[in-house]
């Protein structure tokens, strides 16, 4: 046991069960139940950290997640995590910590000669420091900078663990189960409402478990445990502890995050490290209770130096004495409770210094208890260094009364009420001078608070006003709670109101923010040098940011703003505070969204069959699609060339299931893709298909693809593997906005079809042999954009003489679940016929070389014209994007049009993105003609042609020779202009 | 000709069973579902409600003999049936809203994961953002919203609660994947 454990206490403990850790390598034991910062404590271990900017060194000021000092690294290897707040952290078997920011060690850090420094490092230090030279700033200031920069150490490896999301919904949210959140949810939950109470700790009660009151005759921290388990066991009430509600947002949504496992060396198998929660709440009670503030004196942050309510946790909830003699100096009457702990738990306390003057019964029950307590004094200075020693002290007047030899100094400046999830909504505190705190004001959102979050300290008031706020919740969620519903009860207390000080006097450092290294003359210079505005000067002084966010520092800080502008603290008001309450690890935020579940993958039917021919995959949008299909010992480029070859040789099978497929529907389904389409479609023929093309509403092309008509009311339409939901999604805005009275209707049918192109020579005699009887694919039966149904295996098939390829070719559907059986069909029988696999790559090879447009070309800043395809465009029928395309600039003469390019060198090669220029010496954006879109190593062609969008078209270039400048490779090729229709320009191919 | 059969959803026919075991979550993936989308014409709504005898609500699947009728949007329904012949529920389901509406086959386009468990409410918590609370929802509940990314149609189809949720096929390994990594801490 370690020699500060005590006997009396630890109703956090399990004492029965022993734990092991290591701080900076060395070995102590603790309890479960133990936080890292109670049972270094326990173990006589009062340092802990290094301050930010000085170095200067820190023990925990506090026992809760507000600690701005006590600050580690926990863990090793890939699950190490800087910056975890010691008084947070709960003990495990094999806790291993490290202190951060020291060198060489803890006690001896080299680096706190920045204290010497410390007339310099004022606010505004770096503003003032690092502006002249300017040309400093990048090789000497910002390397400068960011070497001091931050906190601890980032693990390298990715995390093991992993992280998730999940979702809440209730009718009342209780945050926080102190006394006035367990008194909310009881009387929630008793109205029948589906009460969620959640606890930031793993323990309930707050400050229940230091206290020695009592609720309904009972000890405080018991009706806690009691109430808690009443809660657990009602069916509409869902109880979280280890949970922090850290963001308040739009329409009642509140975020949190749960440590599911922090407390545990590891996740066990199968269970997230941590959960972040959205809730949704119809009503919100907020009883989040409030935060001690530390006195402002010289050298208030030596290790030793804490809040008197954290001295009163540590001993009463952990049984861990923080020094064996141990001085108060306080405003207020609550630090008054921490001596009576800590006379009861055998601790010496000297002496109670009160700045008050007046008399106070707190006082008297003090003294009757045999504590010393001396009034209108103040603390001027701590003493020690690694530890305090002794605490000088002085009169209201600052003259010097004496110095108290002590191991520790239990302050208190009054409480602050946690308005940081009301503020999140917008609601501005407004300062109470009778408390010294701010409250919140008029609730923006279906939201009230309760107990010491609203400013109610005493007992009684919380249990009272917790209960009210429960009931009303209730209320406003639409569920009446039963008269008899009463709430618990704890005897009445009355308090003398805290003085306010703000800074007890002295010359010395004091200070407010602990973990930003703010002293109270930081602040001052800030306000003379013309930041007095709150939110100014919290930015010039970093006062209240970092892990924090001020919880124990930001109303002291506003006092001592006030004094310095000769305001009220009332005009100065506070910050607004932003999500997230407390920090939240990236990797909660990413939840199961990292690495390959970033996005889900979509796989077609014959992903499989792809996989097993070897092929390299690529992503389209979410899907993958095979790419090329590289024999043994062949390079992409090898392979891409030999695909693309031997479909013009023989046959090739390409995967084509990514296409948007969209069966259409009714009597107006004609009208309706008349009006879609660029072209006309109401002659079509039931059994053929026609390739159309789509504008946007500002005339620029949108989408393109074949759409066949199956039956005399029922189309179907492809897309572009790309735009399959968004040309969806323009369709029910045109079907249920442009024209409702259309009888029309659609629907996805992208994976209810999966298909296959099937394109060479070959092809027909491939499918004649793989659907043998089932289907006649003679020219006569079938001839170029006509369209089969046809039944195979049991099910529908569907086949489309369409040609993307230029070749022979023929698309054949079944549905998603025969697709890899039609696969191994086709695959078997055109092995004899010399049918080969083709990706993606040769497919665009074999369209480039026929100068079809593909995604490249339709990139959103073309016109149809541009294209070559601005005859398709009907004058007979109006149609989307038709009066724009009109407009003056989409029709000018100067607009650049595709054209073919031909490489004219014998080395080198062509790339997209490169710029067409007469002149290769004066390449300039003003020079450029156009630019290139899409390139191949053409087989067909036997050189590196490309598409390009030219000014002037084929029509002023054809045969000239221009430049393809690409300034990021370095190149120039030169390239003859010359017609898109590469290879088989009158399309006989298309016969076979 | 081979007689080839539809490939199962997952590539592994024993996936499910496998992960099911002494889970607190369970799944199956129900075989032999026919769905067809029914779209009802102009003005025809009322009417096809009434020659299928389903609900009007939008919120809630009603049941028939033969099929569940989920609904979509309005005048817009899936019906999904236990027939293993999807050309046959098809052929019958537009016989009857012939005229009134139209049918289209969807049997393919969709795998349905059936999942239950005694902490299925909770494993459902973790990526359906519904509130899918007991006091909330009950059998026939039905919605159309994205789980893990995947757009999902969702189908409380009794009190247990057993949830049916239709993903597209594109998606049935990676929602899988999901489905499986999540429930792996209610073993």
């Amino acid at each position: 046991m370690g020699k500060n454990r005590l006997n009396f206490g630890g109703t956090k403990l399990d004492r029965s069960k022993p734990v092991n850790f290591t701080f900076d390598g060395k070995t102590y034991s603790g309890f479960a139940g133990d936080t890292l910062a109670s049972a270094l404590l326990a173990n006589g271990v009062v340092l802990m950290g290094r301050s930010f900017k000085y170095h200067r060194p820190r023990g925990c000021l506090t026992a809760g997640s507000e600690e701005p000092n006590a600050i580690v690294e926990m863990r090793s290897g890939p699950r190490r995590e800087p910056n975890t707040r010691a008084t947070v952290a709960e003990l495990y078997d094999g806790l291993d910590a490290q202190s951060q920011n020291r060198w060489p060690s803890l006690a001896v850090d080299l680096q706190s000669v920045n204290q010497l420094l410390s007339p310099w490092l004022t606010a505004g230090f770096y503003y003032k420091t690092f502006m002249w030279p300017a040309k400093f700033w990048e090789p000497v200031y910002e390397k400068f900078i960011r070497r001091s920069a931050g906190l601890g150490h980032a693990a390298v490896e990715a995390d093991p663990d992993t992280y998730e999301h999940a979702h809440a919904h209730c009718d009342v949210l209780v945050v926080g189960a102190g006394p006035a959140g367990l008194s909310a949810a009881l009387a929630a939950a008793a109205t029948g409402a589906r009460v969620l109470i959640v606890e930031e700790q793993a323990h309930v009660g707050g400050d229940l478990s230091s206290t020695l009151d009592q609720i309904d005759g009972k000890p405080a921290d018991q009706w806690a445990a009691e109430a808690w388990v009443k809660l657990k066991a009602l069916d509409n009430v869902t109880t979280m502890t280890r949970t922090t509600v850290f963001g308040y947002y739009d329409g009642n949504v509140l975020a949190a995050l749960e440590r599911v496992n922090d407390h545990l060396a590891e996740p066990p198998n199968g269970q997230p490290r941590q959960r972040m929660w959205n809730i949704r709440a119809k009503e919100v009670a907020l009883t989040c209770g409030s935060h001690e503030r530390a006195l402002t004196f010289d050298n208030n942050d030596r290790p030793g130096v804490m809040l008197a309510g954290a001295v009163r946790e540590f001993v009463e909830g952990y049984g861990a004495a923080p020094g064996k003699r141990v001085v108060i100096v306080t405003n207020n009457d609550e630090a008054y409770r921490t001596a009576m702990v800590l006379k009861e738990a055998g601790v010496e306390v000297p002496l109670i210094a009160d700045a008050r003057t007046t008399p106070n019964a707190a006082a008297e029950a003090a003294r009757a208890a045999g504590i010393p307590v001396e009034m209108g004094v103040l603390p001027k200075k701590a003493v020690g260094r690694l530890q305090v020693k002794a605490i000088e002290l002085q009169r209201v007047d600052g003259a010097f009364h004496k110095k108290v030899e002590c191991d520790c100094v239990a302050m208190s400046s009054g409480y602050s009420p946690d308005v940081h999830l009301v503020s999140q909504t917008g609601v501005a505190p407004i300062w109470r001078e009778d408390i010294l705190g701010f409250v919140p004001d008029t609730p923006k959102r279906q939201e009230r608070s309760a107990g010491a979050g609203k400013g109610i300290f005493d007992l009684a008031g919380c249990l009272h006003d917790g209960h009210m706020a429960g009931i009303d919740a209730a209320r406003n969620a639409g569920f009446e709670p039963a008269k008899s519903l009463k709430a618990s009860r704890a005897d009445p207390t009355s308090a003398v109101p805290p003085l306010a000080i703000w800074r007890c006097p002295g010359q010395g450092k004091a200070f407010v923010d602990f973990q930003n290294d703010v002293t109270a003359r930081d602040i001052h210079l800030a306000a003379q040098e013309g930041y007095v505005s709150v939110e100014h000067a919290k930015r010039y002084t970093t006062l209240g940011m970092a892990t924090d966010q001020g919880k124990t520092s930001n109303v002291t800080g506003i006092g001592l703003l006030a004094t310095a502008r000769g305001e009220p603290i009332s005009d100065v008001g506070t910050t607004r505070f932003r999500p997230p309450y407390s920090p939240v690890a990236i990797g909660a935020f990413a939840g199961h969204e990292r690495g390959r579940e970033f996005q889900p993958v979509r796989q077609t039917a014959m992903h499989s069959c792809g996989e097993k021919l070897g092929a390299v995959f690529v992503e389209a949008g979410l899907w993958l699609r095979p790419q090329y299909y590289p024999k043994p010992g062949e390079g992409v480029m090898e392979a891409i060339y030999r695909e693309s070859k031997q479909v013009r040789e023989t046959a090739g099978i390409c995967d084509v299931s990514t296409l948007g497929k969209i069966e259409i529907f009714g009597p107006d389904s004609g009208e309706f893709l008349n009006r879609l389409y660029i072209n006309g479609w109401k002659m079509l023929a039931p059994g053929k298909a026609r390739y159309g093309l789509m504008l946007r509403e500002d005339g620029y092309v949108f989408d393109d693809g074949t759409t066949s008509r199956l039956d005399d009311d029922h189309y179907f339409m492809t897309t572009t593997t790309a735009n399959a939901a968004r040309v969806l999604a323009h369709m029910e805005h045109a079907a249920q906005v442009l024209w409702p009275e259309l009888d029309v209707h659609f629907c996805s049918a992208t994976e209810q079809w999966c298909g296959v192109a099937v394109a060479g020579p070959n092809a027909r005699k491939v499918l004649a042999d793989a659907f043998d009887e089932a289907l006649d694919i003679s020219d006569e039966a079938l001839p170029f954009m006509g369209v089969r149904t046809f039944s195979w295996c049991g099910t529908t098939a569907r086949i489309f003489r369409i040609s993307f390829s230029g070749e022979l070719a023929f698309e054949v559907n079944v549905p998603w679940s025969f697709g890899e059986a039609m696969w191994n069909a086709i695959w078997e029988a055109g092995q004899k016929h010399g049918l080969i696999a083709y990706g993606t790559e040769a497919l665009s090879v074999l369209r480039i070389e026929k100068g079809h447009v593909a995604g490249n070309e339709l990139d959103g800043r073309t016109t149809a014209a541009d294209m070559g395809l601005g005859r398709m465009m009907s004058t007979k029928k109006p149609f989307i994007g038709q009066v724009m395309a009109g407009r003056e600039g989409m029709i000018a003469e100067d607009r650049a049009t595709l054209v073919g390019l031909k490489i004219t060198e014998s080395e080198g090669r062509l790339r997209g993105g490169a710029h067409l220029v007469v002149d290769k010496d004066d390449a300039s954006a003003e020079t450029s003609l156009g630019w290139v879109t899409s390139v191949c190593d053409s087989p067909a062609v036997g050189c590196w042609i490309g598409l390009a969008y030219l000014q002037g078209g084929l029509s002023q270039h054809e045969g000239k020779t221009l430049y393809a400048v690409n300034p990021i490779y370095d190149e120039a090729p030169a390239v003859e202009v010359c017609s898109a229709h590469f290879f088989d320009p009158e399309g006989e191919r298309l016969n076979g | 000709m081979a007689d080839f059969v539809p490939i199962h959803p997952l590539g592994d026919p024993e996936a499910v069973s496998k992960a099911s075991s002494n889970a607190g979550v369970t799944f199956d993936i129900p075989p032999d579902l026919s769905m067809v989308q029914v779209f009802a014409r102009k003005g025809q709504e009322d009417n096809v409600i009434r020659k299928l005898g389903i609900s009007d609500s939008p919120r809630t699947a009603s049941s028939q003999k033969s099929f569940n009728a989920l609904p979509l949007s309005p005048g817009q329904w899936m019906l999904v049936g236990n027939e293993k012949d999807s050309s046959k529920f098809e052929a019958a389901i537009a016989k009857k809203v012939a005229g009134i509406g139209y049918v289209s086959q969807q049997s393919a386009s969709r795998v349905c994961f059936r999942v239950s468990g005694p902490k299925v409410r909770d494993f459902m918590s973790r990526g359906c953002r519904l509130d899918l609370g007991e006091s909330v929802t009950s059998k026939g509940y039905c919605a159309q919203t994205p789980i893990a990314q995947i757009g999902v149609l969702l189908h409380q189809i009794d009190e247990a609660p057993t949830y049916d949720l239709y993903v597209y096929s594109g998606f049935a390994r990676a929602f899988w994947h999901w489905l499986t990594e999540t429930a792996a801490q209610f073993r």
